[in-house]
């Protein structure tokens, strides 16, 4: 079965030829691909892989297929191309890759009008566009490992330059770095390589070859070594499997090449361990999952200080989600011992569980007081923002703030901060519901849950530390005097202001 | 005493688009001390700065550092760019970064040798990165990858030290890291050239300065030139100052 499958076909010289060439066209591209891509230059190896084809013809007509006339041709054309792309750029208004498109397409043109003049000579516009592995003859073969040669000895010789060049231009000039010698060099080793790979790919295709490999790579290291052998595996891999597709199948063996490695850069975009996609849906997928039990617990030590019911239907009631979204998280906090069930209905923390509440709570509180006193924002919005800030934050990090805003007590809203040892002061009060007329309070906290409502009590100067009395109450609704104003406030406000009797 | 300025500017015109940034400066250093580059956005400092390197077309003056024109010199200066031009996902380590440094002294087709490596982990370990040698650049912090460009920059072992804004992005931490480095290589003789933006800190950092809007408004001592005078000479309407129990404390906006 494998047999018939891989080895059988290299029976035939001319598919022995083919796989070689492939495989070192799938390297070469490979290496040099990378450096397009750190440098973006993505669109110029398209730009120069279309404007060879000038200089491959003119060549063509005067020395003949299979010469060496072709490469140098080519590399003639691709230099002037640069050369003209770099000219238009520093000598006009024209953008860069206006100056890209204008030339490419202009030397493209030019190369399939001196074709369509040559028709007499069987030369098929058709083979330099799409390429023709299997019509490798053993001179092309020859040239190819030459300039492969050429290519990949550069990249070793040359890496020093290479890399500085493209990671930080300015100090490549500064220490003495010829940059622009450099780039043109660069220009012309491409040149090189996609006349390379002519014969295997084409003109069309070649671009891919070219990117993709090196696409991919990048999005499975961090390192610029690796990256290039990486690079050039993938290319040869890609060009091995599109020429056997196209033999088997009888598909254009270079849209077979350019659709296999485009397959291998999906596949490593979704799967990469690090970069790709799924693995990072996974993380955000495990951080909601995080972050719910800390509000889990968070939720119950509130509901506990207030002396409420800590069944897990008021959790998610408190929490505004569906009692399903909450049974996982529970199990997992049990199983941790941070939660346990004392008659088997009501939640409540163990010692580590109340740690844990407290270390999200000293976040949350600590970002509510940074962000009023550092950023200057509304006392009513402090709270949501810092229900997204308070997770995942290393302690140095909130004991930085702590430090930072000189260890407050109490954070905007009056709730008092839990220590850096995780000892909490809490405070002795009531809801001012429970304040009979004439008597009198002072504001210690504002339960910040509705945004509305505190916007409203800020307003009206209702924040902790002010001192009120209970003028009449009736249905729910208490009027109070502050000073020498009157306020009425519904039921929705008195049971989140916290008073301190007087 | 040798009295051949370590870096001489005659007459230096700098213009981009035919718009003047930097316009008929002379300048002689020589001091020992730390010198640091002030002046408003627009005043052409990180100009200056990539002048000296001939970075950017020299419309008409003349530069020499070390007595020699600066393409001889190029070795003997090590520059570390603005945070902001760096591809900070470029599969690069620490390490590699560092080994830049080296580049100017190793020749076109060699390898980093032995000795090579040796000065790059010293230099790493001079800027406390020892944990981080083998971490790709965009994983660190921004204090961190300032820490990383210092020691490129002394792992080149020159005798000159440009450095462009230095302290923007940076920790409390790694600003004092950065002053301390800049001391210990004054301390061995060597220049060091800061452009800065935040006026607040000059007078602890700077022992001279370059005080430039374009034009060059002064350069000297700083307890002699850092002066309200000078200053609203050199930021023009858009210097505030206050006076505060003899400190001067400038905002540039």
């Amino acid at each position: 079965m494998m047999y018939d499958l891989f080895i059988e076909p290299l029976q035939y010289q001319f598919m022995q030829r083919a796989l070689i060439a492939s495989v070192m066209v799938g390297v070469i591209n490979g290496a040099l691909g990378c450096f397009i891509i750190l440098r973006r230059m993505a669109f110029i190896g398209d730009a120069m892989s279309h404007a060879v084809l000038p200089g491959v013809v003119i060549a063509f007509m005067v020395a003949g297929k299979g010469h060496i006339a072709l490469f140098l041709g080519a590399v003639f054309a691709g230099i002037i191309t640069a050369l003209l792309i770099g000219f238009v750029n520093r000598n006009s208004r024209t953008k860069e890759d206006s100056a890209i498109g204008v030339i490419f397409i202009g030397m493209f043109a030019l190369g399939v009008l001196l074709i369509s003049r040559l028709r007499a000579v069987h030369l098929d516009l058709q083979h330099f566009l799409f390429g023709d592995p299997l019509g490798v003859s053993p001179g092309d073969l020859w040239l190819t490992a030459i300039i492969g040669m050429v290519i990949l000895g550069s990249i070793i010789l040359f890496y020093k330059q290479l890399q500085l060049t493209s990671f930080d231009p300015t100090m490549a000039t500064a220490i003495g770095m010829n940059t622009a010698l450099v780039h043109y060099f660069l220009m012309g080793i491409l040149s090189m390589t996609i006349v390379a790979s002519l014969q295997a790919v084409g003109i069309i295709l070649v671009v891919a070859m070219l990117i993709t490999p090196g696409a991919t790579a990048y999005l499975l290291t961090e390192r610029l070594p690796r990256m290039l052998m990486l690079a050039s595996i993938i290319g040869a891999v890609a060009a091995i499997v599109g020429l056997y597709i196209s033999y088997w199948m009888n598909y254009s063996s270079g849209a077979a090449m350019v659709i296999v490695v485009t397959l291998i850069f999906l596949l490593t975009l979704v799967f990469a361990p690090k970069q790709g996609i799924l693995i990072k849906a996974i993380q955000r997928k495990r951080a909601q999952e995080r972050h719910l039990k800390d509000d889990i617990l968070k939720a119950i030590y509130h509901l506990t200080k207030d002396k409420k019911d800590t069944g897990i239907e008021t959790i998610a009631d408190y929490l505004g989600t569906e009692l399903p979204m909450l049974k996982k998280p529970v199990q997992r906090l049990k199983q941790a011992h941070l939660l346990y069930t004392p008659d088997g209905r009501t939640l409540q923390l163990t010692e580590n569980g109340e740690k844990q509440a407290l270390k999200v709570i000293r976040s949350h509180r600590l970002w509510e007081t940074y962000l009023t006193e550092k950023a200057g924002l509304g006392w009513e919005h402090v709270d949501e923002e810092a229900e997204r800030l308070e997770h995942d934050l290393p302690d140095a990090l909130v004991d930085e703030i702590d430090e930072r805003l000189g260890y407050p007590e109490t954070d905007p809203h009056g709730a008092p901060i839990p220590k850096k040892d995780g000892t909490i002061r809490e405070t002795e009060d009531h809801p001012l519901a429970s304040l009979q007329v004439g008597e009198s309070g002072i504001i210690t906290r504002v339960s910040d849950q509705i945004p509305e409502v505190l916007a409203t009590l800020w307003k009206a100067g209702l924040v902790p530390n002010v001192q009120l009395t209970v003028t009449e109450r009736d249905n729910g609704v208490i009027h109070i005097q502050v000073g020498e104003k009157k306020f009425t406030l519904d039921n929705n406000a008195t049971s989140r202001v916290m008073v301190k009797k007087v | 005493m040798n009295s051949t300025p370590v870096i001489d500017i005659q007459n230096l015109t700098v213009s981009y688009h035919r718009k003047p940034a930097i316009r008929s400066i002379n300048l002689q250093l020589k001091e020992n001390g730390i010198i640091g580059i002030i002046g408003p956005n627009g005043a052409g400092k990180s100009t200056l700065l990539k002048a000296i390197l001939k970075l950017v077309p020299i419309e008409h003056g003349n530069i020499k550092v070390l007595g020699q024109p600066v393409d001889k010199v190029r070795d003997k200066i090590s520059y570390v760019p603005q945070k902001e031009i760096i591809d900070w996902d470029f599969p690069v380590t620490v390490k590699d970064v560092v080994m830049m440094g080296r580049y100017a002294h190793i020749g076109a087709i060699q390898r980093p040798s032995h000795r090579d490596r040796k000065i790059v982990d010293e230099a790493i370990d001079k800027v406390s990165m020892n944990e981080y040698k083998n971490q790709q650049i965009g994983n660190l912090s921004g204090g961190q990858q300032q820490r990383v460009f210092l020691a490129r920059a002394l792992a080149q072992e020159s005798e000159i030290l440009l450095l462009d804004e230095p302290f923007v992005g940076v920790d409390a931490a790694t600003e004092q890291a950065i002053i301390d480095l800049m001391h210990t290589l004054n301390d061995e003789g060597k220049m060091v050239i800061v452009v800065n933006h935040d006026l607040g800190k000059v007078q602890d950092y700077f022992d001279h300065l370059i005080m430039i809007n374009q034009w060059l408004i002064a350069y000297g001592p700083t307890r002699e030139v850092f002066k309200p005078e000078l200053l609203s000479k050199t930021y023009g309407g858009r210097l505030t100052i206050l006076q505060k129990t003899e400190r001067l404390f400038g905002v540039a906006q």
